[in-house]
């Protein structure tokens, strides 16, 4: 498919993220966005589900927090969200869409989820994260089940429909997407790559990486997987041809800057972190701190 | 409680409380559109036929889709596996031999596709000349119909759509003559592999039309399937009845996919047992060995053909689409350039233009709907109207423009442009499951 078939999100919706507009700073809406993935990540293989449908996931999770902020869909929403959960706070809703998006498309990939076995897995996940955060963390985990007609799985059942439903409205039904697996075959193959066997690995493993980050909406498929490519060779220290007017991506028709920025998306995912910044975004999926987070803000904006 | 929350709103967050404001303000389907009466359901939903409000009062099909249901107890599953797949398509394509879709409306939890108006559909005409005008379909016509349907058909191959259930009441054929592929719900974008038909979804898809790959197990499939529907139809319009209307196995209770054992007899009586010499591939199909237990027939389409489609082309056209072999079998394109539709006499734009007056197919019968609840009430309240989601095709386009200025339609996609997300990114966004609170919510409660 055509690189300009591909939807991507548009200049000014770079610039200017609706979170960004409503004050959420770009850091930690990007470890949100990476955060929401690893969930679904992390749902995805608990429930067996395909990785197509798992990254076709991701990809229009991310696609929608261009046409959506955070905090104005948290508290923008669904009224009703509101009257039945008074203290949802938008990362809460953050996972609902993450929930919304496997679900939405696993059925677009024709492998469909049982809606209780979705609502089960991230139940776990999320109590997983707030046991990593309680002062008992060092006990084991133990998950408690929900009950089985109880309150919280209607509303939360409630929530999968809307959070599918305004995905579909807010990207227009514009709901396709393209995975990059084939073209890496077919440029490792181009590059006599294939049998590097170590080389093939760690650029698909780039691939998936990146599905925590925005680039799959912000670069064509070639660009995206020119960049793994070069970094993978890079680590392994495998030469390919870069001097200037015969360079590998160009042939891909991968320009280097584009391919360079991809890069340092994934890179960033694996930097040095300050374990306060690394609990920052799961602290914000505990109710009572993003009150408190958005109340500062509310008075910062 | 709800006065409240909304003053607060208004101070914390006056875009939230705009859009709260304008969603209530948002129409109705019924607001936009009479319900003139109702054509038919299926499986997926109902279709009614309905009326413009805007002064062009142009005539629609617009189809609901039900909801769906998981499990015994009926619960609202979001939206239907069949309904974002084809809307996902149809807001894609634009050709004169697919049927397009105008817009969608999203309405108290139930999705409405607007689509253009067809007066008839192949199945009609059939009934209508095997029933009514008993009579065979002028050859002249009958070439004009496979035609525009290739046409069709080769449009969605160029796109890389798969139809999947091509079959007579599908094909739609509007009032001034010009074929319409219309339900795409089963149609999918070719990757590979390709999902097995059976696996996944509900929907039957009808086993008449189904490939002889599909009925001996095909892991593997693509667009060959729908070239052999194209021959069914074809037939079907020749003899005006199916050509191989077997009957379909079910599934066991293990949800086993059985053996078509009646399907691929039929095939076999007309077009003989098919052998590896027809078909290098039919020794691995998974189903050979309970197809090699089969009684054996020779092939005898000749002999069908010579009272029914009488033209030595238009049998060679018939037999290279029935090719048993998938890779052999006559492509869209390929069966579009057949010399058949060079020799006279032509195929026609208006494919009703050989036929007298008396002789064309009645307008479609539209009834009363016995299920009150699903339309042509009166219009549902304010509140409960969600968002539309216009396509940017040209008309439907405009009238938004001056209904919606909010709506961001520069942004709108169109086939073959960049396209950035969003299209309706400053769209609808407020009280989604209910405006009014609690009360929209309806959930099932068992126990």
């Amino acid at each position: 498919m055509p690189a300009d078939l591909v939807p991507l999100a548009s200049t000014s919706q770079i610039e200017r993220t609706p979170s960004r507009e409503d004050g959420i700073p770009p850091d930690l809406e990007e470890d949100l966005r990476a955060f929401g993935c690893k969930l679904i990540h992390e749902a995805g293989i608990l429930l067996k589900q395909k990785q197509v449908a798992v990254a076709t996931a991701q990809i229009l999770f991310q696609r929608f927090w261009y046409t959506t902020s955070m905090k104005q869909f948290g508290i923008g929403v669904s009224p009703s969200l509101l009257f039945f959960y008074p203290t949802r706070t938008p990362q809460f809703i953050t996972q609902d869409i993450g929930m919304g998006a496997l679900y939405l498309a696993s059925k677009l990939e024709e492998c469909p989820l049982r809606m209780r076995n979705l609502i089960n897995i991230y139940d776990l996940l999320l109590q997983r994260t707030s046991h990593a955060l309680s002062p008992k963390t060092k006990d084991p985990f133990k998950y408690a089940p929900m009950s089985y007609f109880g309150n919280t799985f209607y509303d939360l059942k409630d929530a999968l429909v809307v959070a599918e439903m305004q995905i579909l409205k807010r990207l227009g039904f514009n709901v396709h997407v393209v995975l990059p697996y084939g073209t890496l075959i077919n440029y490792l193959r181009v590059l006599g790559l294939t049998s590097r066997k170590d080389a093939c690995a760690r650029a698909w493993g780039f691939l998936n990486d990146a599905l925590q980050t925005p680039v799959y909406a912000l670069y064509a498929v070639p660009t995206i997987v020119s960049a793994a490519i070069l970094l993978a060779s890079r680590q392994l220290g495998i030469s390919l041809p870069s001097a200037p007017s015969q360079c590998w991506w160009d042939l891909f028709d991968a320009p280097w800057e584009d391919v360079w920025s991809v890069c340092g998306y994934v890179m960033r995912l694996y930097r040095e972190r300050a374990p306060e910044e690394r609990m920052r975004v799961l602290r914000l999926v505990g109710k009572k701190d993003v009150r408190g987070w958005l109340e500062e803000n509310a008075v910062g904006s | 409680m709800h006065e409240e929350w909304s003053h607060t709103l208004l101070q914390s967050d006056p875009m939230r409380f705009y859009r709260a404001k304008r969603d209530r303000l948002h129409q109705a389907v019924t607001s936009k559109y009479t319900i003139l009466g109702f054509i038919s359901s299926g499986t997926y939903g109902r279709v009614y036929k309905a009326q413009s409000l805007e002064p062009d009062g142009q005539i629609h099909a617009i189809k609901k889709f039900k909801p769906d249901k998981e499990g015994d107890v009926v619960t609202y599953t979001g939206i239907s596996q069949s309904a974002i797949r084809e809307i996902a398509l149809n807001r894609e394509m634009s050709h004169e031999n697919v049927v397009a879709l105008k817009e969608v409306i999203l309405e108290d939890k139930s999705i409405y596709m607007v689509f253009e108006y067809a007066e008839h559909d192949f199945l009609q005409v059939i009934h209508h000349y095997s029933q009514t005008l008993r009579i065979q379909i002028a050859s002249q016509v009958l070439k004009s119909l496979i035609y525009q349907l290739l046409n069709g058909l080769v449009y969605l191959h160029s796109a890389h759509i798969l139809h999947r259930d091509l079959k007579p009441a599908n094909i739609l054929i509007t009032a001034s003559g010009v074929v319409k592929i219309g339900d795409l719900g089963l149609a999918r974008l070719i990757y590979q592999p390709l999902q097995p038909l059976f696996a996944g979804d509900k929907v039957v898809v009808t086993i008449w039309y189904r490939a002889p790959e599909l009925l001996l197990g095909a892991k593997h499939y693509n667009k060959a399937v729908d070239c052999w529907a194209i021959g069914c139809v074809f037939a079907e319009l020749a003899s005006l009845r199916p050509i191989f209307k077997g009957d379909e196995a079910k599934l066991d209770s293990k949800k086993n996919v059985p053996f078509q054992r009646d399907q691929l007899l039929k095939i076999f009586e007309v077009l003989g047992t098919p052998t590896e010499k027809d078909w290098s591939g039919l020794k691995d199909m998974p189903e050979y060995q309970n197809m090699k237990r089969l009684d054996t027939y020779p092939n005898r389409l000749a002999e069908w053909c010579q009272t029914r489609i009488r033209s030595q082309q238009g049998y060679d056209l018939i037999r290279q689409l029935f090719a048993y072999d998938p890779d052999k079998r006559l492509t869209a394109k390929e069966a579009l350039a057949h010399k058949w539709f060079q020799e006279d006499l032509r195929p026609t734009r208006n494919v009703f233009f050989p036929v007298s007056a008396h002789h064309l197919p009645p307008q479609r019968r539209i009834t009363q709907d016995e299920a009150p609840s699903m339309m042509g009430m009166p219009a549902p309240t304010q509140a409960q109207t969600l968002s539309q989601v216009p396509l940017g095709h040209g008309q439907a386009q405009g009238q938004h423009l001056s209904q919606q200025s909010q709506l961001n339609l520069s942004q709108q996609s169109k086939p073959g442009s960049t396209a950035s997300f969003g299209s309706v990114s400053g769209g609808a966004v407020g009280s989604f499951s209910g405006g009014q609170g609690g009360s929209a919510r309806k959930k099932p409660r068992i126990g």
